[in-house]
């Protein structure tokens, strides 16, 4: 019955409901696109830079974070490998051995690090055959993949031969020259910049030791929570380990996040105060315009609550509309942007990938198609929308049908 | 720690009566003045909280300005050389066949891995000229009786330290102790010398141990065994060109 009636209002004035639901469907409609591309973006660069190379949880021997030295290396062995595996979510491990060295050819001298991988586990966790531009991706002993940063910088090529020079495993010297087989890009500045890419073995004696890594990556599996690996890792392992996600090794990727996420939620809360006081503007018109007939409806017997129910399912039913509209529309551009990312040095012109590239981040922007983003904000709206049939419903209250009718 | 150079190459010296303190370190200081040139073999080990490492050199020198050196163990090493000419620093890398020449910048870093710096070894200041001794008592080490020798540096000196206590022995002229005071008179480390022994007809003491306060756990510890002085050595040895063809 009072459905019944509330949609009839609706469809009675007709103007009126456009101009609440178009209201609310618009600022919707901004507030989600603007949150799908940010989303798009962090999801992006977590892509890029965690999900592609540095990974969500990271094992290293205790201490070794604040003093990345080789000396504060650990050794793995196959039962602390079962171990990690054995924890819920784990997907897959690899081991690297990392170090600081400089990287020099001719007169040219550039500080590097130098990663001792194992190539065929790294596949498992992304693939770095699509991403060589040249050369093999088969390390042998001795060989080396650089990042395309450093091919860049050197002016090098496969076959040329760049010499490594730094500190080795416990005083020991750590010098060599190694041809290089390929150049990568791995999508990460910081990594094109600065990545050397040897087998494990190569790497290890090239620091003068047998055994030691000093990190263990883990991939988890897709929408398992990081935190929960690392709190089940922290009890199973010893205190000559330390457990870390992501957002601990690379704090600025998150604070980026954070920082810019930020700034999205002050442009949708302006958004929302336009789009509420159109709503609530609506809605007080609406009150006023219908003062005589709530009087006349009250004086015939019509229940004070009864009559402010029917106003609210009203209310609901036209935010409902704007929001069903707004999710109708975004989701399909959404998912468009999604399958063709925008490329945001297109828009910003010429010399715009560079600039981007040289902040650390990949330029180009998929939106997210997470149904996270409307709903949460489709429930935003659908509160303000309760919150504001408050009015009414103190002027139901309040009415005096006599004086109503009268005006 | 400008005396590394000087304990490396320390001499014998002929016993005095008792003197006061400038001279005393003219004394000292006269052993490496007098020595023409040296070839040495020792023995370095460098220890860490976790670790050690041991490593054998040879070293030749002439005079305070030229000392060269090849590391002969490990194997990993061997053949790296490092060369000083003057004051300049220069570095062979036989691996990567490179000779460097070592900027000022990295003047403060390790020599060989070792607690000192190639600093250390290339500073040159008198410890008779540049400090203002005054001898504070005295004391037996392990057998020898010392002199105990306060240097404040002077105001003009181009010295890092706030302050050395140095104990030199009394028979001969040996630098037995010295510790190392900051500008703030904070002690920051030891040189301690011992295992005196005969080299040719000189008596020295054979090991030298520096440990730095700061640094806990570290040590280095060099152990000569063999000296050899006023050798003929070729002058060649002391040039870059010649790095590589050392060993």
């Amino acid at each position: 019955m009072i459905l019944k009636i509330a949609l009839r209002n609706i469809y009675r004035n007709k103007k009126r409901s456009l101009i609440t639901i178009s209201s609310i469907f618009a600022a919707l409609f901004f507030i989600v696109l603007m949150r799908a591309l940010q989303f798009g973006f962090y999801d992006k660069l977590i892509e890029t830079v965690v999900e592609s190379y540095a990974g969500y949880v990271e094992i290293h021997a205790d201490g070794f974070w604040d003093n990345q030295s080789l000396d504060n290396s650990m050794e793995v062995d196959q039962r602390l490998i079962d171990d990690i595996k054995s924890v819920e979510g784990v997907d897959n491990i690899v081991q690297r051995l990392q170090t600081f060295s400089l990287i020099s050819m001719g007169d040219k001298t550039k500080g590097g690090v130098i990663n001792g991988i194992n190539i065929s586990e790294e596949q498992k966790i992304t693939d770095w055959n699509k991403k060589m531009l040249s050369g093999s991706v088969n390390l042998g002993d001795n060989e080396i993949i650089i990042g395309k940063g450093i091919a860049k910088y050197f002016d090098v090529a496969e076959n040329d031969t760049l010499i490594l020079y730094g500190q080795g495993y416990r005083g020991m010297m750590a010098a060599g020259k190694f041809p290089i087989i390929g150049i990568i890009d791995l999508k990460n500045p910081d990594l094109n910049k600065l990545g050397v890419f040897m087998n494990m073995e190569t790497a290890r004696n090239y620091v003068s030791s047998d055994e030691i890594s000093t990190h263990i990556i883990i991939d988890k599996e897709q929408y398992y929570k990081e935190e929960k690996i690392v709190d089940d890792l922290s009890q199973l392992l010893s205190d000559d380990f330390e457990v870390m996600t992501w957002k601990q090794t690379l704090p600025e990727i998150e604070q980026t996040i954070t920082a810019d996420s930020a700034g999205g939620i002050i442009m949708a809360f302006i958004l929302y105060v336009i789009v509420v006081f159109g709503m609530f503007g609506t809605v007080l018109m609406m009150t006023e315009e219908r003062k005589y007939e709530f009087g006349v409806l009250i004086s015939i017997g019509m229940s004070r609550m009864r009559l402010f129910g029917i106003i609210l399912v009203e209310t609901i039913i036209l935010s409902m509309i704007g929001v069903v509209i707004a999710i109708l529309i975004t989701y399909p551009i959404s998912y468009y942007y999604y399958l063709n990312p925008i490329n945001m040095a297109d828009l910003m012109g010429d010399g715009a990938d560079n600039m981007i590239e040289e902040m650390g981040f990949s330029p180009i922007a998929p939106m997210s198609i997470s149904w996270d983003i409307p709903l949460s904000h489709a429930l935003v709206i659908f509160i303000f929308s309760l919150i504001i049939s408050i009015y009414p419903a103190i002027k139901i209250m309040k009415l005096n049908p006599v004086k109503s009718m009268k005006s | 720690m400008k005396n590394i150079l000087f304990i490396l190459f320390i001499f014998f010296n002929i016993s005095s009566y008792s003197q006061d303190a400038v001279s005393i370190l003219k004394r000292s200081e006269e052993k490496i003045r007098g020595v023409k040139s040296s070839y040495v073999e020792m023995a370095i080990t460098i220890v860490r909280p976790k670790w050690r490492k041991e490593m054998t050199m040879k070293g030749w020198s002439i005079g305070e300005d030229y000392f060269s050196s090849v590391v002969m163990t490990p194997v990993k090493e061997k053949g790296t050389v490092f060369l000083k000419r003057e004051n300049e620093v220069w570095n062979y890398i036989p691996s990567i066949e490179r000779t460097i020449k070592l900027p000022p910048s990295m003047m403060m870093q390790n020599w060989m891995g070792t607690d000192f710096t190639n600093d250390d070894l290339v500073q040159r200041s008198s410890i008779s000229d540049d400090y203002t001794n005054t001898i504070i008592g005295e004391e037996n080490i392990e057998g020898y009786d010392c002199w105990i020798i306060e240097l404040v540096p002077n105001e003009d000196a181009a010295v890092v330290w706030g302050k050395l206590i140095m104990w030199i022995d009394k028979e001969h002229y040996m630098q037995l102790k010295t510790q190392f005071f900051d500008e703030y008179g904070d002690l920051v480390s030891v040189m301690t010398s011992n295992k005196v022994k005969d080299f040719g007809n000189k008596k020295l003491p054979a090991v030298i141990e520096y440990v730095p306060l700061d640094k806990e756990g570290n040590k280095t510890i060099i152990e000569r065994l063999i000296w050899d002085f006023d050798i003929d050595i070729s002058q060649r040895y002391f040039l870059p060109s010649y790095m590589k063809n050392l060993r």
